[in-house]
């Protein structure tokens, strides 16, 4: 501690001795030269301090002269940017300038284990800057890499079972049909496991995403999904402390809500009324039923049993027939979002001791009306106190807090019982007051239930809204420390420790007059009809609800890194150890008859069994419930390295094992070894170094692998372990096996061939490269049918099942198209094309393999044999017959006999399927184009994201799900009803009682309904003015600049002709959204 | 400086090697466990959602006569599930009676095969008798349970011939499945129960658990259904002594309600064994059919079981009568009054009418129904006997095995169903009797 407190004195007194520097005027001189050595002419050099200026001559020298210190800004427009800090006169400063292309604008990769001169990795990467992610303008920096990134894609609502599935971005495709299928996350050297949200998206320097095996395998099993760099700010040496603000607003429309299929009101009322006089409702209305029924069916059954009369049922069928509750929700539920931020950077010091210091505040409210205040803070500090020693630290702290209301989904207000859409419901009853949802019981059953003496049973969407306040709050405290120490020349060992709390809580606040309470309380109240009191079990009062959780993480790690290069060889490599823990854990309880304000609070009787209403016993519950702990621990053995010989020939290799504490795993099988190769040629430095439009040439080719690790893969069935809540069964506490024990189990293992080219030319001006990868996986788990005579948990098991293989291209080229004073224009396009396919499916199965894929058309991966992953079939639509009935293709002829198509279709090993192969359920080709136009001060950049080659089925009437759950269709209007109507029609006809389910598959799993999803999409405009330099704005503003952008601008072309976003079939699509911000410079 | 860098490097990789086993050997979460230890398979066993409700075959309950559908609720089946309640071959698919009834089995077999490495100790004796006692049960009353929905009734002639159901007697995923014959199933079923009868405690904390009564009673119920009169009586004999109380219907305080929807809670005084059937396809739910007419009338009208077990709707009864906690869970487990009507059909078959009568007696006492003294004779006795078990255990799923039972004694039960245009029956005997397995498992169990 008295050495930290020391570290933390001293650190103050540099930062204020590097302010309080005094200098004298100096004359300074040097050469700039490209990386080959040649002379560079043209060079602009400025003095950022002394504002004094200079360019190279023809022999690459220059002189400048200043005051002491200073930092040199020396920029040329086929270069990048340098810095140079001058502390002393003693020297001749040499710069080489390193070109400004896409790839070589980082002169080092950072793989998050090391820094690696570009030029030495033969894998594939990408690597976006600041200044690329600053165009989008999400709050989320994942979301920032959509059409920016080469060869990552988001695949929008594709999700399997694996808790490690939620990002949705794939890169390069997967690697696994069932394993996790998120790509690995990392954040200044260390993997991240917090909220992405807790990232602020202006604090990345940039972001590097690891594509092959090289570059993953030293990852590990995690690895596998690929990897993404974030690198955060550091600090930049300068005479002067440098300020960056940013100011900014978003705004973003309110959705338009109209994604649910829904039929027309008069056409549901009339198929209500017609369920109804078929006795359909006769069950849900039987007296003892408290199943909630539609204001409908209520209504007929009141005209039928006298309670009305048909004129007053008449009345509010009309009022029932032009409500809007889309609307209604719109109007009084729904808010405008926006997303303000405010942020602040300082940074500075000399070149050793280098520091940056920012806050940010950021405030968003989304469409539900929850506002989130989001602070962070964030600290680093490099010191190099002795020439072989350097120490990091860094720290950051975020908060955030969000606060909502009872704002419930606009899908709950449409449901009611067990009927999913009822297209008119409304928030108000036909007198204009509010009009109360039975949610859980029928309105006979509420309305009779406790003679009076409960409390109002019915819940009221508005007022729900203030009778709730849910808070939840997250706290992120982050603090590392590191040292590099220069053991030999040439080799440093690197130590490095962090550690990472994350404090969550989730406060939910039910006031008295919530729905809950009153639901709650009218459960358990005791009524006494001889004397009509009642007992409350229930305290009176409000309840609020606590739960919290606790993520706590240390990383460790430790590694000797060589840089050597002598006699025209090189090596760049290290080897190391790492240790991981986490640990989480938490608590949840509740406080009954809760008042903020007087504070109070009424205990409970948990232990004791109460009769409940309407049925069974138990107790209202709230106990507190200490939280599952789990302690995660990792441990790595990790090398690599990257040799070359005449910067022209290049070799790298890696290895990595591994071993996790994961549950079952056998001691032994505890670790997990990985590896790479690969190898690199610079044909301009080799054979084509006479060619003169070419200024780079290199090929590349990787091969490795990483693996999948399995929960399941256990000796021992592993047990769940639960403490009882119904005190009726018994009161004992049990466990549960959930993952039935399979010791024949191994783990995924996937090989990746990487071939790549890189290419520059033209003075730089086109530049690209070119990837060629190829996936092997083997042994990949999948479901398996089984005999469940031997379980009987679950229908399907996950077995080694599958092999797969993955294929694909990834293509980005870079354009510069006007390179002037004046104009500048650039254009890049990024093409990835890629197919997975199961090369291998060795399980049993009772069925055709066609069949399985029927019912989950392009949702799931469903290995079958020979197939691409999330394959999408469909029977032969054939239009239909003269009775309304749907017909496909079978054996050429089209038939209506469902039984027949249905049999053939599940037969095992049948030849004649009926079912035939559409396509790919997500895009094959996808990619970006963007460009970039400078003029003067004013520039303007257009993102547009492309996906093709795939296919998605869209909803339509499926009368099963109408008459047994409500939910209906638009297509239910264009219905066959009548002789002649097929030759209008597809839509089937409306039959009750239902046929076999078999003939409503027979549409729904057709051809008709299958459409191309092939679409592209504007996904930014952003236009930026830059004020650098203006007299009026003062000396002190180094840049500054003014921008407006639009985000998720819609879909600009799409194949289906319905006008339907394939993306979102089935879902809210993202909004609209503006910005408008200030970026400075001090 | 540069030899003491290398110094310390090397001393903290080997110290870093040394704590990696110790690191990694830490638990990973204290919700997960290899089930390994005693009280883990206790726990296993006390899973009441996996080992007593909603297990037990609801088509046993759907092929009986115990209830119908009225025709608008029969259109409203699936084309599909039809068949079952017309006694066609009927296909099916997981999840079915079948799965449902294998994993209490597994987590039997899985508790038996672990409790091998387990010795018995004098600290751990009482816990350990429990758990492999327990588990015996379980598979004793899930095999018996499949053997009775499954298969043709027991006949010591034809059984060694009967296609009877598989056998799982091992947690070991990968071994492979074979039908045995009905005979080898109740052969293995009385095996299970009288071992687990060794090792159960009298009484069980809640009927959740097994207990030895409950053992004797699950042997009674086996016997029965075999036909073996004499063994049944004794168990039933055993199993009443350790637990002969029953419920008075007209006392609130035995805990029954006759004012609520629910008449009776979930663990009624006369519970020996608490489980409950599968809500297979709807079809045997209160909710959708209706009680068989004729049943519904041979109610006397001062029997309180006719107010506690019906509610009329419309013009016809539904069954309220579970002894459970709540209407829809139709309880299936087994009760003293149970062992009362058995033990007075054996009585009675064995020659001892007054015996029988006197059980009869003190049975219906607690229902509100008085028998006189008059001497009858053993046929009339019993015929009253099975009419007054047919309308005690109602709607228990124990009547699909009764019908097979007794058409093999020529009672000649036939079932009928009146659909809107024809009628369809099943004949005693028939070989519909015997129900196809589920079809997504014709590939791997070996005839």
């Amino acid at each position: 501690m008295k050495l930290f407190t020391k570290y933390l004195i001293s650190l103050f007194l540099i930062i204020i001795c590097s302010l309080n520097a005094i200098g004298q005027s100096s004359v300074i001189r040097g050469k700039v030269t490209d990386i080959n050595g040649s002379s560079l002419s043209g060079v602009s050099i400025l003095a950022l301090k002394t504002r004094t200026g200079s360019v190279t001559g023809k022999d690459g020298t220059f002189s400048i002269s200043l005051t002491l210190p200073d930092t040199l800004l020396i920029t040329h427009t086929s270069y990048a940017d340098q810095r140079l800090s001058i502390t002393r006169l003693d020297t001749s400063w040499l710069v080489v300038m390193t070109p400004n292309t896409i790839a070589m604008e980082v002169v080092e990769i950072n793989t998050g284990y090391q820094r690696v001169p570009v030029n030495m990795l033969n894998g594939s990467y990408t690597v976006i800057d600041s200044e690329k992610l600053g165009m989008s303008n999400s709050p989320n920096i994942l979301e920032r890499l959509n059409g920016l990134a080469n060869g990552l894609t988001f695949q929008v609502g594709r999700k399997n079972d694996n808790p490690q599935s939620s990002t949705g971005i794939t890169i390069r495709g997967y690697s696994t049909i069932n394993g996790p299928l998120d790509p690995l996350i990392v954040v200044d050297n260390f993997v991240y496991e917090g909220d992405i949200e807790n990232i602020n998206p202006n604090d990345v320097e940039s972001v590097t995403i690891l594509k092959d095996a090289e570059a993953t395998s030293v990852y590990g099993a995690r690895g596998g999904n690929g990897v993404i760099v974030i690198t955060l700010k550091k600090g930049v040496p300068g005479p002067t402390i440098r300020v960056d603000g940013t100011i900014s607003s978003t705004w973003s429309s309110k959705s338009d809500l109209h994604y649910v299929p829904m039929m027309q009101h008069l056409d549901y009322i009339d198929m209500e009324e017609f369920l109804f006089r078929k006795g359909y409702f006769t069950k849900d209305l039987q007296d003892f039923s408290r199943t909630p029924v539609t204001p409908i069916v209520y209504l007929l059954n009141e005209r039928e049993q006298g309670r009305i009369s048909d004129e007053e049922y008449q009345a509010a069928r009309a009022f029932y027939e032009a409500t809007d509750l889309t609307g209604d929700y719109r109007k009084n539920l729904v808010s405008d979002p926006y997303h303000q931020q405010v942020g602040i950077r300082l940074s500075g010091g000399s070149t050793s001791n280098t520091w940056s210091l920012s806050g940010n505040i950021r405030n968003n409210r989304n469409s539900k009306d929850s506002r989130t205040k989001h602070h962070s803070f964030r600290f680093s500090h490099e010191w190099t106190f002795h020439p072989a020693i350097r120490i990091q630290t860094g720290g950051s702290y975020s908060y955030s807090a969000t606060s909502q209301g009872g704002v419930t989904d606009l899908s709950t207000l449409y449901k009611v019982g067990n009927r999913q859409v009822v297209p008119y419901m409304s928030l108000f009853a036909p007198d204009g007051s509010d009009y109360g949802f039975s949610i859980n019981y029928s309105r006979q059953y509420l309305d009779t239930v406790g003679s009076g003496l409960l409390k109002d049973w019915y819940y009221y969407p508005k007022k729900e809204r203030e009778w709730t306040d849910q808070r939840s709050v997250t706290a992120d405290l982050t603090a590392h420390v590191g040292t590099d120490i220069t053991v030999l020349p040439g080799l440093k060992w690197t130590s490095m420790m962090q550690i990472q709390r994350q404090e969550k809580a989730h406060l939910t606040h039910y006031w008295e007059e919530s729905y809950f309470v009153r639901n709650l309380s009218n459960q358990f109240a005791q009524i006494n009809l001889s004397n009509g009191t009642v007992t409350h079990i229930v305290p009176e009062g409000g309840i609020y609800n606590k739960s919290v959780g606790q993520v706590y993480s240390a990383s460790y790690r430790s590694h000797l890194h060589l840089n050597k290069a002598f006699f025209g060889h090189r090596v760049v490599g290290m080897v190391g150890a790492e240790f991981r823990s986490v640990d989480q854990g938490g608590d949840a309880w509740r406080y009954y008859g809760y008042k903020a304000d007087p504070l109070s609070f009424r205990s409970m009787n948990y232990n004791t069994t109460y009769p409940r209403r309407p049925e069974g016993s138990g107790n209202p519950g709230g106990s507190p419930i200490p939280e599952t702990t789990v302690r995660n621990r990792f441990v790595s053995l990790y090398g690599n390295f990257n040799y070359s010989y005449q910067d022209t020939y290049f070799l790298s290799g890696s290895l990595r094992n591994e071993a996790s504490n994961l549950y079952g795993v056998k001691t032994n099988d505890r670790w997990n070894p990985l590896w790479s190769v690969g190898a690199g040629f610079d044909l301009k430095k080799g054979m084509l170094s006479n060619s003169t439009f070419l200024d780079m040439l290199k090929l590349k080719i990787t091969y490795g692998y990483s693996g999948n690790v399995d929960l399941s893969r256990s000796a021992l069935p592993v047990a769940v372990f639960q403490s009882p809540f119904n005190s009726d069964a018994g009161g004992l506490s049990y466990a549960k096996i959930t993952t039935v024990n399979n010791p024949r189990l191994r783990w995924e293992k996937v090989g990746q061939t990487n071939y790549a080219a890189e290419f520059s030319m033209f003075g730089r001006r086109l530049e690209g490269s070119l990837a060629w990868y190829e996936k092997r996986g083997k042994d990949l788990y999948g479901p398996s049918e089984y005999d469940y005579t031997n379980w009987g948990g679950r229908g399907t098991v996950m077995m080694n099942i599958a092999n797969m293989s993955g294929k694909g291209l990834d293509v980005q080229v870079r354009y510069q198209l006007i390179q002037s004073q004046k104009v500048r224009l650039a254009t890049q396009i990024i093409y990835n094309h890629n197919v997975n396919r199961t090369t291998k499916y060795h399980a049993t199965f009772n069925y055709h393999p066609y069949y399985s894929i029927l019912s989950n058309a392009g949702v799931t991966i469903t290995p079958v044999e020979g197939m691409i992953f999330y394959p999408i079939v469909a029977f032969s639509w054939a239009g239909l017959d003269d009775q309304g009935n749907p017909m496909v293709y079978h054996n050429g002829q089209a038939t209506a006999d469902y039984n027949q198509v249905i049999q053939d279709a599940e037969t095992k090993g049948s030849e004649t399927t009926p079912v035939r192969l559409i396509g790919s359920g997500i895009p094959l080709h996808f990619g970006a184009w963007s460009t970039d136009l400078q003029y003067r001060r004013f520039r303007l950049a257009v993102n547009f994201t492309y996906k093709l080659g795939y296919f998605f089925p869209r909803t339509s009437i499926n009368y099963h799900a109408l008459v047994d759950m409500g939910a209906g269709h638009p297509d239910y209007a264009q219905r066959w009803q009548k002789p002649g109507d097929e030759l209008r029609t597809e839509v089937p006809s409306f039959v009750y009682p239902l046929p076999s389910s078999r003939r409503q598959s027979l549409y729904s799993s057709s051809d008709l309904l299958i459409e191309k999803a092939d679409h592209v999409r504007l996904q930014y405009v952003r236009l930026t003015y830059d004020i650098s330099g203006l007299r009026e704005l003062g000396r002190g503003i180094n840049r500054m600049e003014l921008y407006a952008s639009a985000s998720d601008l819609g879909i600009i072309w799409r194949k289906n002709r319905l006008g339907l976003d394939p993306d979102y079939a089935y879902g809210e699509a993202p909004m609209k959204s503006l910005s408008m911000g200030l970026n400075i410079v001090f | 400086m540069k030899k003491i860098i290398k110094s310390f490097f090397i001393i903290s990789s080997i110290l870093m090697i040394q704590s990696c086993e110790k690191f990694l050997a830490t638990k990973n979460s204290n919700k997960y466990a290899v089930p390994d230890k005693l009280q883990d398979l206790q726990a296993l066993l006390d899973d009441e959602s996996t080992m007593n409700t909603r297990r037990t075959a609801g088509i046993s309950q759907i092929l009986s006569d115990d209830g119908f559908l009225s025709p608008d609720r029969y259109q409203l089946v699936l084309e599909e599930n039809r068949d079952l309640y017309l006694w066609k071959p009927f296909r099916s698919k997981h999840p079915n009676d079948w799965s449902l009834a294998y994993l209490p089995i597994y987590n039997a077999n899985f508790c038996l095969d672990m409790i091998e490495d387990i010795p018995m100790t004098e600290h751990n004796k009482d816990s350990w008798r429990q758990v492999k006692g327990s588990a015996y049960f379980f598979r004793a009353y899930y095999h018996l349970n499949l053997l009775w929905a499954y298969c043709k009734a027991f006949d010591s002639e034809t059984s060694e011939r009967d296609r009877g159901i598989v056998l799982r007697l091992t947690s070991d995923f990968n071994e492979a499945n074979r039908l045995s014959s009905v005979m080898e199933g109740y052969q293995q079923v009385i095996l299970d129960a009288l071992e687990s009868a060794r090792y159960l405690p009298d009484y069980s904390v809640n009927a959740n658990r097994p207990s030895r009564a409950a053992a004797h009673a699950l042997l009674a119920r086996t016997y029965l259904s075999m036909r073996q009169y004499e063994e049944a009586r004794a168990h039933a004999e055993q199993a009443l002594a350790l637990h002969p109380q029953l419920m008075d219907f007209s006392k609130p305080g035995d805990g029954i309600n006759l004012n609520q929807t629910n008449r009776f809670t979930r663990f009624t005084k006369e519970t020996i064994f608490y489980s409950s059937m599968s809500s297979s396809l709807g079809i045997n739910s209160p909710a959708s059919s209706f009680v068989d007419t004729t049943l519904f009338d041979s109610y006397e009208v001062e029997d309180l079981r006719k107010k506690a077990f019906f509610f009329k709707v419309g013009n016809y009864n539904r069954f309220y009568g579970s002894y459970s906690e709540a209407i829809g869970v139709l309880f299936s487990g087994l009760t003293s009054s149970e062992m009362y009507l058995i033990r007075a059909e054996c009585r009675v078959r064995n020659g001892d009418v007054k015996g029988g009568m006197d059980d009869m007696r003190h049975l219906l006492l607690h229902r509100n129904v008085t028998v006189d003294e008059n001497e009858i004779t053993a046929i009339e006795a019993l015929n009253f006997v099975l009419e007054e078990r047919r309308k005690e255990l109602v709607w228990r799923g124990i009547r699909w095995s009764d019908i097979k039972r007794l058409n093999k004694e020529g009672r000649n039960i036939v079932l009928r169903r009146k659909l809107l245009d024809h009628d369809v029956t099943l004949l005693p005997n028939s070989d519909q009797y015997e129900i196809a397995l589920p079809e997504d498992l014709k590939e791997y169990i070996i005839k």
